[in-house]
């Protein structure tokens, strides 16, 4: 049985991550309007936002401790903030700063905290692999810590997934893999790539349990994830997830969406599971007040976050050289020229 | 590490092949580390096709020694997965010329994780894969493919030419806290259904040593021409030098690499200071690749050296399987006297 | 000074293999002159598709290797002479 305490957490890391998007759009069009140009601004590059997936970030990553390793895909802010990534670090990062997760050499999608065993990574699908070697460390090592990969409707039918479910299947390891179905491939609709409509059912190929959680409230994912979790813990081996989300936004910031029929945008922005959690927060007997606080306590923490990355230094020129490798290969400087 | 000398243990005769004495490394880690485990296709039961996992099921049973699903994505991105963890896998690509189904997990999450995070990852993992040809196996299962992996940021590639450099950059490879892509030719192997030259086979200590990287290997002395070569052509460069000297026509240095990540430039450049000629010996594809890049490393630190430069390589084809083509396109002893006979002349 | 011992192939001959089938010796791995211990594995030999190793039956030295290596041999044959310690 959920608790309230947990029903909070679970509040508050939608909340976060919703907001935060919402600054990080702000500061990515600055210098970007009114041409757009991709690499200008505080925050280049590509930017993927999650608005409409936190549902599924929060109650799967409620039922996960520090030790359990998490993989998320491209659109990773909401995991990373459920899993309890450093935000100030991750802002940094995705600023580009010298004092970010990976130093600057990473960004938005290659995010890294080993101190919460996080990472996500740009290339569809193919945080599965390294999400099941987590869980076969646990296993090896006689731990009762999980592994989670984080993948997109659209991953699916990458080798990357079904290699892994047949691996993590066989070796019994501990580890879930959740599909955020939030309908679309960037262009592409889910009935134009496959036939199957539960993404969940590819679980029967590999003889594993496969759940479909057709709404993104937050309960029912917190339900689904938390049988799934335990059962990994117990070692019974693993799960496919399937959670229904929305995307609230393109696929990428500067996304015209030409592709997609208003409706479809109108109906996910209509599906909010954020007002849904706040409204059975309610009915559990929260006041109004203290939503409200928790909302103005998560935005105080996303304001301060950015305002700290935006006063680190960037990288100097110097460092793109550091890090090819944990032991330093002496570099290259036959006729003068470095590298 | 011991002190061991390879003088001190000659005397004791034992002569390993490459492969025994690869497994004499991975069962020393294994042993010593209980981090360390081992795994691929057929490398449990049938003890790797190759014979780079002989025996060690018996000895460290199926949780470290395991046979996996050909779904070299999986296993391969899993080492990577459990490398992160702090483990220290050892993942077998049975031939190398499949990293093609494996190449995302291979480039972009065990080369690059290290640098993307910052250095906040490390990937203390080997990749280790059976390469060349010789043996009329075609186009997708004879290649070497060094070029390819040193080409990309982020791996130490190593490429032992005998067993004594094998044992001890095995044990390099798995004390190492970077992926190590350990490339060892099929024909060095010392198997029985394919029999190596002579050479690979050494004396190897029964202790553990290590090898560093980087540290390019004087097989030969010579004051005329350099080779600079690695994997089973050490061996013919030494043979094509031997003849050379018989006939009279020159003393030929060969330079066995050992590792391409890091590569060992300044002994190159400092042959090539003392004699001014150089031919590279590689059994890769010509263009693009080793040959081309330790020519060009030798122009940039010895330009004003340089006399006469050749090279030796697979000509730009895919390596065909009847006898007289496949011999037409990989160098052979002959080929490089040949070419070492004009570089002189 | 000590009899040699002889490395007779009919000592180790593998029970599915038969009296006319013919074995290979793939590889040495003492030199001659060299000394051994006993269980030491000298060398490697195919039959019928199977790998083994032989290992020495006393400890000593290698005296003289009498089927070279890529060799072939039948059951009975001596592949080696063996001097033993003491």
């Amino acid at each position: 049985m959920i608790s309230i305490p947990e029903l909070r957490t679970m509040f508050e890391n939608m909340v976060t991550a919703r907001l935060y998007e919402e600054r990080l759009v702000q500061e990515y069009l600055e210098g970007k309007q009114p041409a757009f140009d991709i690499s200008a601004g505080p925050i280049p590059g590509e930017l993927h936002l999650a608005a409409g997936h936190e549902a599924s970030g929060a109650g799967v990553c409620i039922h996960l401790r520090p030790d359990d390793t998490v993989t998320g895909p491209h659109r990773p802010h909401h995991i990373a903030i459920a899993k309890g990534v450093d935000l100030k670090r991750m802002t940094a990062e995705i600023f580009g700063r010298s004092t970010g997760l990976c130093r600057g050499k990473g960004g938005h999608m290659h995010l890294f905290d080993p101190e919460v065993n996080f990472a996500c990574s740009g290339i569809i699908a193919q945080g599965c692999p390294p999400a099941v070697g987590a869980a076969l460390a646990a296993k090896k090592r006689g731990t009762d810590a999980v592994a989670v990969a984080f993948l997109g409707e659209g991953a699916i039918d990458q080798g990357g997934f079904l290699e892994s479910l047949n691996f993590a299947a066989v070796q019994r390891l501990p580890v879930l893999f959740v599909i955020e179905d939030n309908d679309w491939a960037i262009s592409m609709p889910k009935e134009q790539v496959t036939d199957v409509k539960d993404g969940s059912q590819r679980a029967r190929g590999f003889a594993l349990p496969g759940v479909r959680v057709d709404s993104d409230d937050a309960c029912d994912v917190y339900e689904a994830a938390g049988e799934a979790v335990r059962r990994a813990r117990d070692g019974n081996g693993p799960t496919l997830l399937e959670i229904q989300v929305h995307r609230r936004m393109g696929h990428f910031m500067g996304d015209p969406e030409t592709y997609r029929p208003d409706r479809d945008t109108e109906l996910a922005q209509q599906r909010d599971s954020i007002e849904r959690l706040a409204a059975t927060l309610r009915r559990h007997g929260v006041s109004a007040e203290d939503v409200q606080a928790m909302r103005d306590r998560s935005s105080e923490r996303v304001e301060e976050a950015i305002a700290w990355a935006k006063e680190q230094p960037e990288p100097s020129p110097e460092e793109a050289y550091e890090h090819v490798f944990t032991d330093p290969v002496e570099p290259y400087t036959a006729g003068g020229v470095q590298s | 590490m011991s002190t061991t000398t390879e003088a001190s243990t000659a005397a004791t005769g034992r002569q390993l092949t490459m492969s025994r004495a690869i497994v004499e490394a991975v069962a020393h880690e294994m042993r010593e580390n209980p981090e360390v485990f081992l795994m691929g296709e057929d490398v449990a039961e049938y003890g790797g096709i190759f014979s780079s996992a002989t025996g060690l099921l018996d000895q460290f049973g199926p949780d470290r020694v395991m046979n996996v699903p050909i779904s070299e994505t999986a296993y391969i991105g899993a080492a990577v997965g459990a490398a992160q963890a702090g483990m220290r896998p050892i993942a077998e690509l049975m031939f190398v010329d499949f990293f093609g189904v494996a190449m995302d997990q291979i480039y972009n999450n065990m080369a690059k994780n290290t640098y993307m995070s910052g250095g906040a990852v490390s990937v203390p993992m080997v990749l280790t894969a059976g390469v060349g040809g010789g043996y009329n196996d075609a186009g997708q299962h004879s290649q070497t493919l060094y070029g390819t992996f040193a080409h990309l940021p982020g791996m130490k590639v190593v490429v032992p030419s005998n067993a004594y450099d094998a044992k001890g950059l095995m044990h390099s490879a798995i004390r190492s806290n970077d992926p190590v892509v350990y490339l060892f030719h099929k024909r060095l192997m010392g198997l029985g259904w394919m029999p190596s030259p002579p050479g690979p086979k050494t004396a190897v200590p029964e202790e553990d040593y290590t090898i560093p990287f980087g540290k390019a290997a004087v097989v030969r002395e010579g004051g005329d021409a350099t080779v600079v070569t690695l994997g089973i052509h050490v061996q013919r460069a030494l043979d094509a030098a031997e003849e050379l000297r018989s006939a009279g026509a020159g003393e030929v240095e060969v330079i066995d690499l050992r590792s391409l990540v890091p590569l060992d430039s300044a002994t190159v450049v400092e042959s090539v200071r003392k004699t001014g000629r150089l031919l590279v010996v590689d059994e890769d594809y010509r263009s693009f690749g080793v040959t081309g890049e330790v020519i060009a490393r030798t122009a940039e630190g010895a330009l004003d050296s340089l006399r006469a430069v050749r090279r030796l390589a697979l000509p730009d084809v895919p390596i065909p399987y009847a006898r007289p083509l496949e011999n037409e396109v990989i160098p052979g002893t002959a080929d490089i006297s040949t070419a070492l006979r004009s570089l002189l002349s | 000074m000590s009899e040699p011992v002889e490395l007779n192939s009919a000592d180790f001959w593998p029970e599915g293999a038969g009296e006319d089938d013919e074995a290979y010796l793939a590889n040495w791995f003492v030199r001659p002159g060299s000394p051994v211990r006993k269980g030491t594995a000298l060398c490697e030999i195919q039959v019928l598709k199977a790998t083994l190793d032989v290992e020495s039956p006393v400890g000593g030295h290698l005296e003289e290797v009498l089927v070279e290596e890529g060799g072939t041999f039948r059951k009975g044959t001596i592949l080696a002479r063996l001097r033993p310690e003491g």
